[in-house]
């Protein structure tokens, strides 16, 4: 439980160091639609959901009732983005787009999205599937690719985790939040050191789960729609993700610590080197359980989840976004991001950040595109739109 | 963390019918082990646990590792 000595006795993990890739922005966007814990409590009860809002933090999150995808939230999100920083959008090379609830299940998301944005067709452009780890992974990876010699490019990530909810598990749905948020990333001879620390076990897989839906079960069939009462007590179907909380903080108090220890020994900081703290919101008793465990003073451990909930890959930008804002558009910070959860999956960084072009978190019409693939060919000149018929009048 | 009075837990109580454990209240034992002993419980072996005693000789055995 010693930060400062991870290898001791944690998880195994590898360390990457890369420098020359600036954090140049960050916006993160909601639909319009939300539900209070008031609302929750006409689910699961007054007495339930004080207890509830006690472990979760959670007074509102905004949860999508027309079926938005998360690509819906990151295209708004990104051309505010990208106007805000004054970047062309030919100038963007690498779209990343993190997510675990795709627009479909092929093409990837991030291909559909780089032609909705209008980005120039000389991009690299893919998905990555993780959840509560997906941010950081994200910017290792995306700072990666820009080693190699790119000059700019976005991190999307995000989900709407509210779809794949039940609105009778308690466990799941007074606690998730749709949104995403967009990175701007920029080289910058400059730029100081992004230090990260990555692990994976996937023993974790069963724990934080979405069983049907893959190649491995395929949805919509009777046996795995149907609602039951599970042995948690819980009402859900195999179509629903399943969490089991018990063992999520377990996870987390077996590794976050010694995540902490490792990415402070990787960067050569101490816990007074760091400004800010800003972990995977799970929910707030689980922050507060990890930033004692940890040792962490709780005023550098940032806790924003209370108007958004917990938002998968996109909680540490959400956290930022809302508790950091001012600070980090004016000047830079020693942050320490971690996200650690679904897989199991973790990754760390440490980093200077600022000043960043941050706009507003934007709240964006909760109206899926009437062609999210774009608008249908127009006809050819000389072709006619008339059904041919095999009859006449 | 099941919002009963001090003392009303007995060691041979039944968890299933201990008003208030939960799997919320099962969370904040972790934690709250966490916080004042520096041990991770299993949470297989949480899960496994039927009574009272049971919760305690699981710390105890932690505790003795």
């Amino acid at each position: 439980m010693h930060p400062q000595h991870p290898a001791e006795a944690g998880p195994p993990m590898i360390t990457a160091r890369l420098s020359g890739i600036r954090l140049a922005g960050m916006v993160s966007a909601v639909p319009d639609s939300f539900m209070t814990a008031a609302d929750d409590a006409k689910i699961f009860g007054e007495k339930d959901m004080r207890r509830i809002l006690k472990n979760t933090g959670v007074k509102q999150r905004h949860v999508t009732r027309s079926g938005l995808c998360a690509s819906d939230l990151m295209l708004p999100a990104a051309e505010v983005l990208l106007a805000d920083l004054g970047w062309e959008k030919d100038s963007i090379q690498a779209l990343v787009v993190v997510t675990q609830g795709p627009d479909y299940l092929l093409p990837a998301t991030a291909c559909v999205l780089q032609h909705r944005l209008g980005l120039s067709t000389s991009l690299a452009a893919f998905d990555i599937n993780l959840g509560c780890s997906g941010f950081v992974y994200g910017l290792w990876a995306v700072s990666s690719l820009m080693s190699s010699g790119l000059k700019r490019a976005l991190l999307c990530v995000g989900d709407m985790s509210t779809r794949s909810a039940s609105p009778l598990d308690r466990s799941i749905w007074p606690l998730f939040g749709d949104g995403a948020s967009v990175a701007a990333l920029e080289a910058d001879a400059g730029a100081g050191p992004m230090t990260f620390v990555l692990g994976t076990d996937g023993r974790g897989a069963p724990n934080l789960i979405l069983p049907v839906g893959g190649f491995r079960h395929r949805p919509r069939f009777p046996e795995t729609s149907e609602r039951r009462k599970c042995a948690d007590g819980n009402v859900r179907s195999e179509e629903d993700v399943h969490m089991n909380g018990l063992e999520v903080l377990t996870f987390t108090l077996n590794t976050v610590p010694f995540l902490v220890g490792s990415i402070l020994d990787a960067a050569g900081w101490s816990i007074e080197d760091v400004d800010h703290f800003v972990f995977h919101q799970a929910s707030t008793f689980i922050l507060k359980t990890v930033a004692a465990a940890c040792k962490l003073p709780p005023a550098k451990v940032v806790i924003g989840m209370e108007n958004w909930g917990n938002t998968s890959s996109a909680s540490i930008p959400f956290a930022m976004c809302d508790k950091l804002r001012a600070q980090l558009e004016s000047g830079s910070k020693r942050l320490l991001l971690a996200g650690f959860g679904v897989g199991w999956s973790w990754a760390g960084v440490a980093l200077t950040a600022g000043p960043l072009v941050m706009p507003e978190i934007l709240v964006v019409a909760d109206q899926p595109p009437e062609h999210p693939l774009g608008p249908p060919a127009e006809p050819e000149p000389g072709t006619s739109e008339e059904t041919p018929t095999t009859g006449s009048d | 963390m099941i919002e009963a009075a001090p003392g009303t837990a007995r060691e041979d109580h039944s968890l299933a019918d201990l008003e208030g454990w939960d799997s919320l209240a099962a969370v904040s034992f972790v934690a709250e082990v966490n916080a004042r002993l520096g041990l991770t419980l299993s949470a297989k072996r949480l899960t496994e646990a039927s009574t009272v005693r049971d919760l305690i000789r699981l710390v105890d055995g932690n505790l003795e590792d």
